[in-house]
């Protein structure tokens, strides 16, 4: 019995000093990466980006599945990007209800022929529409097939050598397209670059833009701001910083149409599409043996309603999981694989162990306190100290990532949107995170059956002036 | 589960305690730090635009002479880079920046190590719009940093200097001044295949006729992206002369040489069209997949 408690105490004392260790690496990677770009900020011309007729042109994908409520808004303040070169591409996915009608009747949509060019697979195309009002506007009208069935079929039509793959509600900073393209161009190596996911609940918005950056009061969502500031300020920039970056938001990245083609596209198999197609990405680019960079921007911003009801952000956190275990189990051959460089000996370890395996470590980990507690096992005073260091150590982390933001960006300006991101950061420790733990771990047994549908989501659109706290939806983002 | 490892625990809490309450205090003092600070920059920045707007030598002076640290340099080029703020001709700023010691420190910052603050002085040099701003800016085209780089290649237009002109044209792919474009169609014709490329759509930008012998040339060039940029290129000059040669890449092998070859036919007008009307008979299927789509965004009047 000894030898197996000392075996357990052994694994869940190296588990915990592994992951902080990791996850302190990832924040002073990501804390440097942030200021690299605060200080590079005021040589950059974005604006001489957006205008210029030798900027890269952009095709913009907005796959579409029952968005009636939003729809229209979205398309509009897309089309409002402040972007040169821009060509936006609805791709509706068979949707039942009037997102096709709504859009034929805000853009006066006409059929028009159009020959794809790509030779990726996707379901039949019903139509293509094109807009008299503004000839950026293509609206593509297809079977359903799935989100990444959608952008197969959108990269298939696309004009442009760029393509930004986005949720159809979600909402594009005017200048975010512009700070993306510079990776581009600057770096002409960038096959695919990803920008910040935020949160828009609470936010106040008119015409289809942001009037002022608050912070809602529910602090289910507010919990979610600082995870997603952590998610992307702390672990997304710490990887890109190191060429490591495995995850670009489905919510809002930026591709080389090219690459992608000659990569197969997206997964249509996978509930995880976009941290699929950028681990396939790496995984293309190093077998072809070029010199190739993901990156990510801490700046470009696109702004997503988070889920405000537990049973979205559950579906929402379960189909993440899903995605990140699939994503690992496909590209098993790359794990450990030194042909991989770091993606293979340290990314995808990293993803495997923490992030994969994490949640069912820490609720194994609980329940053995619980238990050896109970049963005398575990010295009160001793398991006292570790549930203290792990939720002093949580905070640092999310402390961290809003200092980060603080210095670099302080989006959320006012002294009550600190407070209330500061609170949320230590509330999410008591139930909260046991809480997702558990969904993940869940998600872990359903992995052997897919789903790789959308899921039924209930959009209540963002085009008015919106309250406080947005009732809640579930995106097909990830954070 | 040992004494010693307990009380490593106990100490590595207690540290990370004071880590939180010193991280939780720097949270708060950064937001009122950078209140503070934005409010003074926003002051700053006020400041500099009324000394520019006065014209004052004296004030100039005295208002050059304090911008020093990185936040200053910002908000100056800041400041500089409003093109519709009124601001003094360019030989006091020259007198005035000299005298005040900027133009010396933003001379010798040229030479820092740190690639933003090279950066910074280039962006201010750029802006105040000096004389013998090529001079200066010109060896910076070769900077290790590209930041650096594509400051300079944007401010050396803005010195206004024809010595700017050859400069520039090392960087085609920005710069877009007319000024330059025989030197383009000379790129186009012997540069190598990205300058190439850059030539032809600079060109599509800023050329006029005399590039169309060239652009025509490239069109029948082994690589498809110069294919494609000149076929896009002669689209955006407009010359309807051009009809016959884009006509003629219609059945292009690569789609973007096709597809640009049908949307520059579509902007050409009258003659463009009935090019394309013509290619729907083509006998290659692509080429008439290309008129068809041309034609249908034409009918239900959507823009080229």
């Amino acid at each position: 019995m000894d030898v197996l408690q000392t075996a357990f105490d052994t694994t869940f004392v190296g588990y915990f000093m592994a992951l902080n260790l990791a996850y302190t690496a990832l924040l002073l990677l990501g804390s440097r990466q942030v200021s690299e770009w605060v200080r590079r900020r005021p040589l950059r011309d974005f604006r001489g980006v957006s205008d210029s007729p030798l900027s890269l042109p952009v095709t913009i994908l907005a796959p579409a599945f029952n968005e009636e409520p939003v729809i229209v808004p979205s398309i509009r303040s897309l089309l409002a990007s402040h972007y040169r070169e821009l060509q936006v591409m609805v791709i509706n996915d068979g949707s039942t209800d009037g997102t096709l009608a709504a859009l034929k009747e805000a853009f006066e949509l006409v059929e028009v022929e159009r020959v794809p060019r790509a030779n990726l697979p996707s379901a039949p195309v019903r139509a293509v529409y094109a807009s008299p009002l503004d000839d950026r506007l293509l609206v593509i009208d297809k079977d359903n097939g799935g989100k990444a069935d959608s952008l197969n079929c959108g990269i298939r039509y696309a004009a442009y050598p760029l393509f930004c793959a986005i949720d159809s509600d979600t909402m594009l900073d005017a200048a975010a397209l512009a700070r993306l393209v510079w990776s581009f161009q600057a770096e002409p190596e960038t096959v695919a670059t990803g920008g910040i996911v935020r949160i828009i609940n609470g936010s106040l918005l008119e015409d289809g833009k942001i009037r002022s950056v608050r912070t809602p009061e529910k602090t289910l969502v507010n919990v979610q701001i600082v995870e997603y500031l952590r998610a992307f300020l702390a672990g997304r920039a710490g990887w890109s910083r190191v060429n490591m970056l495995l995850i670009i938001s489905g919510a809002f990245g930026l591709f080389r149409r090219e690459t992608v083609v000659e990569a197969g596209g997206y997964d249509t198999t996978t509930v995880g599409e976009d941290a699929e197609l950028v681990v396939r990405l790496h995984r293309h680019c190093r077998d072809q043996k070029r010199r190739y960079k993901i990156t990510f921007v801490a700046d470009p911003i696109c702004w997503t309603e988070a889920p405000a009801e537990r049973g979205a952000l559950r579906r929402q956190r379960d189909r993440w999981q899903r995605g990140l275990l699939e994503t690992l189990w496909r590209h098993r051959k790359m794990f450990a694989n030194p042909r991989y460089g770091g993606i293979g000996l340290i990314a995808m370890p990293f993803f495997l162990f923490f992030e994969a395996l994490g949640p069912v470590v820490e609720i194994s980990g609980l329940a053995y306190c619980v238990i050896g507690l109970l049963l005398g096992w575990v010295n009160p005073p001793f398991a006292a100290v570790l549930f203290g260091l792990a939720f002093t150590y949580g905070l640092v982390l999310s402390f961290g990532a809003l200092l980060i933001e603080g210095r670099a960006f302080a989006r959320y300006p006012g002294w009550r949107d600190l407070r209330r991101l500061m609170v949320a950061a230590v509330v999410e420790n008591f139930g909260y995170r046991q809480w997702l733990a558990i969904v993940r771990t869940k998600a872990l047994w359903t992995v052997l059956r897919p789903d790789t549908g959308w899921g039924e989501m209930t959009r209540v659109g963002f085009s008015e002036p919106v309250p406080a706290v947005a009732p809640g939806i579930s995106s097909a983002t990830d954070g | 589960m040992g004494v010693d490892l307990f009380q490593a625990f106990a100490l590595l809490f207690a540290g990370s305690v004071a880590l939180l309450a010193g991280l939780a205090l720097l949270v708060v003092s950064r937001k009122a730090l950078r209140d503070r600070r934005e409010s003074k920059s926003a002051r700053r920045r006020r400041h500099y635009r009324r000394a520019l707007a006065t014209g004052d030598p004296l004030r100039l002076r005295r208002v050059l002479g304090t911008v020093r640290d990185r936040e200053q340099q910002v908000d100056l080029a800041f400041v500089l880079q409003d093109d519709s703020a009124p601001r003094p001709p360019v030989e006091v700023l020259d007198r005035e920046g000299r005298r005040s010691g900027l133009t010396v420190r933003l001379q010798e910052q040229l030479r820092a190590r740190n690639g933003p603050a090279r950066g910074r002085a280039v962006l201010i040099l750029a802006h105040l719009r000096l004389p013998e701003g090529v001079t200066r800016l010109e060896p910076m085209l070769d900077d290790e940093d590209p930041d650096v780089r594509l400051v300079a290649v944007a401010g050396l237009p803005l010195a206004e200097d024809p010595d700017a002109v050859p400069a520039l044209v090392r960087a085609l792919g920005h710069a877009g001044d007319p000024r330059a474009e025989p030197a383009m169609i000379d790129l186009l014709q012997r540069g190598s295949l990205e300058e190439r490329i850059s030539a032809a759509r600079a060109l599509g930008a800023v050329g006029g006729r005399r590039a169309r012998p060239e652009l025509e040339r490239a069109l029948a060039d082994e690589a498809w992206p110069l294919r494609a940029q000149a076929a896009k290129a002669l689209g955006s000059i407009g010359i309807k002369k051009a009809v016959p040669a884009l006509e003629a890449v219609l059945d292009d092998p690569a789609w973007w040489v096709r597809a640009n070859a049908a949307a520059g036919l579509r902007a050409l007008g009258a003659p463009g069209h009935k090019a394309l009307e013509r290619a729907l008979d083509h006998p290659d299927r692509y080429a008439r997949d290309r008129a068809r789509e041309a034609l249908a965004m034409d009918r239900v009047g959507v823009g080229a």
